[in-house]
């Protein structure tokens, strides 16, 4: 699927974004891409396996207890013969705040 | 990002993995997730031979649904207004990067084969609407009539759940080829385009169907 940088504008990029909650997502990293060639375009896409990962901040008002941050992950996936409609799913991360 | 389900993270800074196998996408072969420049899936899908790009008799082509969708322009464009020509449908979006590839051969089909009947419209499946299209067709110089489509559209083709997919239309508004659903080859639409265009033009008193639903996936629709 597109990485969260594809090459073209109209592309569309992965992309995980946090709700609001009792964590605050500072950063996302994602991983490296990979260009491959379809036709005469290079994209950038994300393949097999990949690690998000997001630095979150509790507030001085966050309780210690466990909690669930929530988000959604934004992605569309094509091959080189065809292209699936962009997807949304909901993630949810259970954390203990300490 | 934590694995969906899993115990809770100590907070620490979160690392998580994201096994793209798993994602629920479509029910597609795992293959297609993959972006590969070659493939075996790649040689079977959509892989019609000479022999099966045989149009249908015309005793066994179904009806195009009928639809009225609106240009750039809010010009409404209604598919059963053009019987007498022949139509090449073609569900697109401007983030389709193999539908990118097959548009310069829409533009030059378009401009060879307009003054012998032939129709090239666009369906585009953008959810941004004409604030993405407008600029994209403008830029790839887009000389042929584009709409935009909607999930209702999509159903009455059979569920358009992939692009692109492109049918092609006899003059007499029928379903002539089984559909293209992903990239085909450029010599593939022009074969069915120059049959359906060398077609006597037959008296038929079937005429466009309103709002008929095509049975199933769009592939199967025409097994």
């Amino acid at each position: 699927m597109n990485s969260n940088k594809p090459r073209d504008e109209f592309l569309i990029p992965l992309q995980l974004t946090w709700s609001p909650g009792p964590l605050t997502a500072e950063s996302v990293s994602y991983p490296q891409s990979e260009d491959i060639k379809v036709g005469p375009d290079t994209l950038s896409v994300f393949t097999g396996k990949i690690v998000l990962v997001t630095k979150f901040r509790a507030g001085s008002e966050a309780s210690a207890l466990p909690a669930t941050v929530t988000g959604k992950l934004h992605y569309q996936a094509c091959n080189n013969q065809m292209c699936f409609r962009p997807v949304t799913v909901d993630v949810r991360l259970p954390v203990v705040i300490q | 990002m934590g694995d969906l389900g899993s115990a809770p993270q100590r907070y620490t800074g979160v690392r998580g993995t994201l096994d793209l196998r798993r994602l629920r996408l479509f029910a597609f072969p795992l293959c297609l997730l993959t972006l590969l420049a070659t493939s075996a899936c790649n040689k079977t899908s959509n892989a019609r031979t000479e022999a099966q790009a045989q149009s249908k008799p015309t005793g066994e082509r179904k009806p195009a649904p009928d639809f009225t969708l609106q240009d750039a322009n809010g010009t409404s464009l209604k598919l059963s207004d053009l019987r007498g020509k022949v139509v090449v449908l073609n569900f697109w979006a401007t983030w389709c990067g193999p539908c990118a590839l097959e548009i310069p051969w829409f533009i030059e089909f378009e401009q060879q084969y307009k003054s012998k009947g032939l129709e090239i419209v666009g369906i585009s499946m953008d959810e941004d609407g004409w604030k993405a299209i407008k600029p994209y067709v403008a830029a790839k110089k887009v000389n042929y009539r584009v709409v935009l489509g909607n999930d209702s559209v999509g159903q009455l083709y059979g569920g358009v759940d992939s692009l692109p997919t492109t049918f092609i239309i006899d003059r007499q508004g029928r379903l002539a080829f089984p559909p293209h659903v992903g990239l085909p080859g450029k010599n593939e639409y022009l074969n069915e385009i120059q049959t359906l265009l060398d077609e006597k033009q037959q008296a038929d008193s079937r005429a466009f169907i309103p709002g008929t639903l095509l049975p199933g996936a769009a592939a199967a629709a025409h097994r």
